[in-house]
């Protein structure tokens, strides 16, 4: 019968072999697998250490004691070093195949996009919808009465004509609202606005419109416009700059110098033609502004008594002001775009430069 | 329309160093686009006044001669002539180097004898010869364009900017503008005395309303030589070509004045002059060669001068061949008239002659300009030959027209401008401007003057305008609009059509495409919409582009078919306005009766296959609501689509209404628009069937605390047992089976002929406990049941 001292010290020392040797076997482990294995054959039901615990039972209370830490040490220090490796396991293990190539290039999203025109005109309604604007949108087919005679045009002004408006087939014989055409502008469409609103109101009206004109690289038989027109009580003719300042500093992204010079309109009184400062010399003198530093970019004024009259406002009562501007140049002008049929051309090796 | 500013130093005196430059800005800014300036003598650059000093026979060109000039301060330049220069000794010398001789091909050291050709003087000197400078009195080495006027500059003017001001149309009327924004004064045009014996023949208006005043002036002791030098220099450097003096004479006044006027030769005159409309069987020869026949007139409403031998000249645009001035004109008849804007403007364009006469009557002249006009003539013709008499005048002015008066309060010159501007300053601008101006009680009573009472000036509006642009709208202040704000501007219609565009773009993956309104008969065609009533065009761009379109799907058609030549995967959208010409009553014009123009959105996606492209379009519209915020879409089998595969194609409900049809293009409009190789889905939407949500509608409905279990089965059913079948059957097999999930259709290997194999997923719960084992297997056999006994399915997979 060995002394019961003997046998504490032989499992003690049972104890530390089998700890050493299991943390050398983590240690060693290749994969879960084998660790999990470790893990097993020590830690498990029938492990190694089990073994050793169960002859717990045969010594004195002391031996038990001093055993019994020194097993609950040996697992302690064998489990935090299997955490530690299978987690080391976890981290290294990488979804990704070993030749795993990042300068492949990335998948295509589907590559759709806006019109270039419209992306302006959502601009410049986001820039006027600040403003507490309003946005119209007329019908295109309108009448003569809107397009000329609400709009203080002569009978026999010459824009009536069939070389520059689109008159509808079967209404040669008509006048007035009872003969239709494609819209020439946007601003006999305007007078409808106002016709339904109660003053004040300022609204912008983005729309193409329709004229029969031969074409070329710069001209086009439709075209969009932006107008924009504020209708107060007092509104001084200067008070019109805000318009102008705003459609352009949006389209550039950055202040443009403008002036107002004397213009002529049927629709105005007085008329403007608004000039930009040349975004291409800023002033100084270029080709594209033939050497002037101005370029001419709109028509705007106060509407013509008549036409508030035409619009069923009183003009002694309420003043105004009108820009027009045409968005396919400003576009051109922006992008450097040389040739204004390719916004109808839809090409899409043309339509898919535009972000 | 060219103007000199040495001719405007006739009427003001303009400052001496005032740069070109400047004044055409301030012209531009006040007036009228100044397009251009430029240097009259540009072309003369390096021509001079050269003395001749030596002729020899040019050793290198039998008959031609070698001349040396002098051309000052003893330099001595030779030159080439090709004949003999005939006496000749002083002569326009172009020197070594100059453009003139660069052009010509000319020697390096040599100078050239220039002829009027050589540097566009044609009509001012005898062509073909060298330009002979005897006759003026300056020395050697003379700039040729200070000797005969070309040192000048030249404003060339906007003609459109010009279109509501007849009174410009002159130099007259520009340098009244000049005189106003400088404050300068102006001087008078000469007034002229008229006899009071009228010309000897009757005159007759037929009809006042086209030919508002006719004068005719009958001069004796004329002859059509040459007009004065610095005359014809004028007329020159305006770009007019000298005739002779009588013609040069009409010119001249009419540059000066913007009044047309014309001589006809009174021996050729027969019986009475009448202002009549053109008979129907007259042909008129005119002054061009043109001969105009009744089949090139408007209507009869062609307007001519006749005498009792037919017509004499075109009312307004050009004068005959008969009456006009010749070599032996010894008396003349002046004919100053005005004559209405429209016929002119129609007539010459009838006859395809717009001329400066007609332009200038096409912006309705006052008829009170003949009278500075014809004062002008008859003072230049007497300069010219003093020997010339004014024998007989007839004025038939059948009614004068009234004098127009504007009243307006200060008060209301300020409020329009911004900034209140004293009364001096207004009333002085108005008054250079010829406006008659009293002031009444902080009241202008204002005189409009006759040149500019055209229907230009007429309200106080058109005063403020004066005051305006001659105190310099870039002098007044920014004044920033006061506004009330009341409420918030929402539309929802604009946001669902921008929601739905950009919808499109970025989830649809396609690009916004915009196409003409007028559609290719082709692709009507093609689209199957040839039959429908659909509005048209008058004077369409092309004859097969007459019709405006009914439906976004031709011009769609195009653009794929366009395209489809360079790539075969693509998608397309546009949205706009269609046109079906049926009376619409929601128009509020109760007497205009537009046709219906609803708006639509439609799209293309094209690819190599038809079934793929199709769910892909189904989905991005099943998708859309959500998106965009309408109300949600649905789809049923009854479409009628002309364009579409009847197999292949669904109509698109919107709260049980049809607003669409999506569906895959037939092989019948692929092969008439010619689109080979890929296939194409198409679907139009429209867009006001949508009903945009006033403001975002999600309903929240309370998690479950229990799990869901996902199941997926695989059944083989009959090729034609459609999906809606087979989900409604398992949907309805069990309360607790919840949204059954399209994973997958297989044909291929494993599954026979005639049948198709679908795997679905099933998602079963319930919201007050979580399901046992047991309780999902009997749902899923429940469904699995009917599917046998339903549409015989075999359960592959479970």
């Amino acid at each position: 019968m060995p002394d019961s001292q003997d046998v504490v010290r032989g499992l003690l020392s049972t104890l530390d072999t089998l700890g050493r040797s299991a943390l050398a076997r983590v240690a060693d482990a290749a994969s879960g697998d084998e660790l999990e294995q470790v893990r097993q054959s020590v830690l498990g039901r029938n492990g190694s250490l089990g073994m050793v615990v169960k002859q717990l039972r045969d010594l004195d209370e002391a031996g038990r004691r001093v055993v019994g830490e020194k097993a609950n040490g040996v697992k302690a220090a064998l489990t935090t070093a299997i955490e530690a490796r299978a987690e080391a396991f976890l981290d290294a293990a990488s979804a990704l195949p070993a030749d795993f190539d990042t300068t492949r290039p990335g998948e295509a999203s589907a590559a759709g996009g806006l019109h270039p025109i419209t992306q302006m005109m959502y601009d410049l309604n986001d820039a006027f919808t600040s403003l507490n604007f309003d946005i119209y949108d007329g019908p295109e087919i309108t009448s003569e009465y809107f397009a000329f005679d609400s709009l203080n045009f002569p009978t026999d002004h010459p824009a009536r004509d069939s070389m520059d408006t689109y008159w509808l087939d079967s209404y040669e014989d008509r006048r007035g609202a009872d003969r239709l055409c494609l819209r020439p502008h946007l601003t006999g469409e305007s007078v409808r606005y106002m016709r339904s609103a109660e003053p004040p109101f300022r609204f912008v009206y983005p729309g193409r419109v329709y004229r029969n004109e031969s074409t070329d690289a710069g001209h086009e038989r439709a075209f969009f416009q932006y107008e924009a027109l504020i209708v107060e009580r007092d509104l001084p003719f200067t008070a019109g700059r805000l318009l102008v300042n705003t459609i352009l500093d949006t389209v550039f992204g950055r202040h443009v110098e403008i002036r107002l010079r004397a213009g002529f309109f049927p629709f105005v009184e007085p008329g403007f033609e608004i000039d930009m400062q040349c975004q291409v010399c800023l002033g100084a003198g270029c080709r594209l502004c033939k050497h002037v530093g101005w370029l001419e970019i709109m028509p705007g004024g106060p509407p013509h008594p008549n036409v508030l009259r035409a619009a069923g406002i009183d003009p002694a009562e309420w003043e105004g002001f009108y820009i027009n501007i045409g968005l396919d140049r400003l576009v051109m002008m922006r992008y450097g775009v040389d040739d204004v049929r390719l916004f109808h051309g839809g090409d899409l090796r043309f339509l898919n430069q535009f972000k | 329309m060219i103007v000199s500013i040495e001719w405007l130093h006739d009427y003001l005196r303009l400052p001496a160093e005032l740069p070109a430059a400047t004044l055409a800005h301030d012209l531009t800014m006040s007036t009228v686009e100044v397009e251009g300036v430029s240097d009259a003598g540009e072309a003369l650059r390096g021509v001079v006044v050269g003395e001749v000093v030596a002729v020899a026979p040019d050793p290198a060109a039998p008959g031609r001669s070698v001349v040396e000039c002098r051309v000052g301060e003893g330099r001595i330049v030779p030159a080439r002539w090709g004949e003999s220069l005939a006496g000749l000794s002083r002569v326009a010398v172009a020197l070594p180097g100059a453009g003139a001789v660069r052009d010509a091909g000319g020697e390096q050291g040599m100078g050239m004898i220039c002829a009027p050709e050589q540097l566009g003087l044609e009509g001012l000197f005898a062509s073909g010869r060298p330009i002979d400078l005897s006759a003026f009195d300056a020395p050697a080495g003379t700039a040729l364009s200070r000797v005969i006027g070309f040192d000048d500059v030249l404003l060339e003017i906007d003609n459109k900017s010009l279109t509501n001001r007849p009174d410009l149309w002159g130099h007259y009327g520009i340098a009244r503008e000049l005189a106003a924004i400088y404050q300068l004064p102006l001087e008078g045009l000469p007034g002229s005395a008229l006899p009071r014996a009228p010309i000897g023949m009757p005159v007759e208006i037929d009809d006042p309303e086209r030919c508002r005043r006719y004068t005719a002036t009958r001069i004796a002791g004329v002859a059509a030589g040459e007009a004065p030098f610095w005359l014809r220099s004028r007329l020159k450097r305006v770009g007019q070509r000298p005739v002779n003096l009588l013609v040069d004479l009409t010119n001249y006044v009419m540059l000066a004045t913007g009044q047309p006027s014309h001589a006809f030769d009174a021996a050729e005159l027969r019986g009475s002059i009448r202002v009549r409309r053109a008979l129907p069987d007259e042909t008129i020869h005119l002054l061009d060669d043109r001969i105009v026949r009744p089949e090139d007139r408007v209507g009869d409403a062609t307007l001519v001068i006749a005498d009792d031998a037919g017509p004499l000249a075109l009312a307004g645009v050009m004068g005959g061949k008969r009456g006009s001035i010749v070599p032996d004109t010894r008396e003349m008849v002046l004919e100053m008239a005005n004559f209405e804007p429209i016929g002119v403007r129609r007539t010459a364009a009838a006859v395809g002659a717009r001329t400066d006469s007609s332009t200038r009557f096409e912006k309705g002249l006052t008829p009170l300009q003949i009278d500075p006009a014809l004062g002008l003539f008859l003072h230049l013709l007497r300069q010219a030959l003093p020997g010339a008499e004014v024998v007989g005048h007839t004025d038939v002015f059948p009614r004068r027209p009234e004098p127009v008066g504007v009243r307006v309060p200060l008060a209301f010159i300020d409020k329009k401008l911004g900034s209140p501007l004293p009364e001096e300053v207004v009333s002085g601008i108005l008054r250079r401007l010829g406006f008659g101006v009293r002031v009444e009680d902080q009241v202008l009573a204002i005189e409009v003057p006759a040149w500019r009472a055209t229907g230009d000036v007429s309200i106080p509006e058109d005063i403020v305008e004066e005051v305006g642009r001659l105190y310099g709208y870039e002098k007044l202040a920014f004044v920033a609009p006061r506004v009330r704000l009341t409420r918030a501007v929402v539309r929802p219609r604009n946001r669902m059509e921008r929601r739905l565009k950009e919808y499109f773009a970025s989830r649809g993956g396609m690009r916004e495409v915009v196409t003409y309104p007028w559609v290719d008969d082709l692709y009507l065609t093609a689209a199957g919409l040839d039959d429908v009533p659909m509005a048209a065009l008058h004077t369409p761009p092309a004859p097969s582009r007459r019709r405006l379109r009914p439906s976004l799907i031709p011009g769609l058609i195009e653009v794929v078919a366009d395209n489809a030549r360079l790539v075969q995967t693509f998608g397309v959208f546009e949205s706009g306005r269609v046109f079906q010409p049926e009376r619409d009553l929601t128009e509020a014009e109760a007497s205009e009766h537009l046709p219906r123009q609803p708006k639509r959105v439609a799209g293309a996606l094209v690819g190599p296959d038809a079934s793929a492209l199709f769910f892909r379009a189904k989905g991005l519209l099943a998708d859309l609501a959500r998106e965009v915020q309408v109300e949600p879409l649905t789809f049923s089998d009854a479409a009628d689509a002309r364009w579409a595969e009847p197999r292949g194609c669904l109509s698109i409900l919107s709260d049980g209404r049809p607003v669409g049809v999506v569906g895959v293009l037939a092989p019948r409009a692929l092969r008439i628009a010619r689109i080979r190789g890929p296939q194409t889905v198409m679907f139009e939407l429209d867009m006001d069937g949508l009903t945009p949500l006033s403001s975002r509608t999600n309903r929240y409905a309370p998690l479950s605390a229990f799990p869901e279990v996902e199941y997926d089965l695989s059944v083989l059913v009959d090729s034609s047992t459609r999906w809606e079948r087979v989900r409604s059957l398992i949907s309805g097999a069990s309360e607790l089976i919840g949204p059954v999930e399209f994973l997958e259709e297989y044909h291929g290997e494993q599954v026979p002929a005639g049948k198709k194999s679908l795997t679905v997923r099933l998602r079963l719960g319930a919201m007050d406990r979580t399901l046992t084992a047991q309780e999902i297997e009997a749902a899923v056999a429940a469904a699995t049941d009917r599917l046998e006994t339903e549409v015989r399915a075999e359960i592959r997979r479970r």
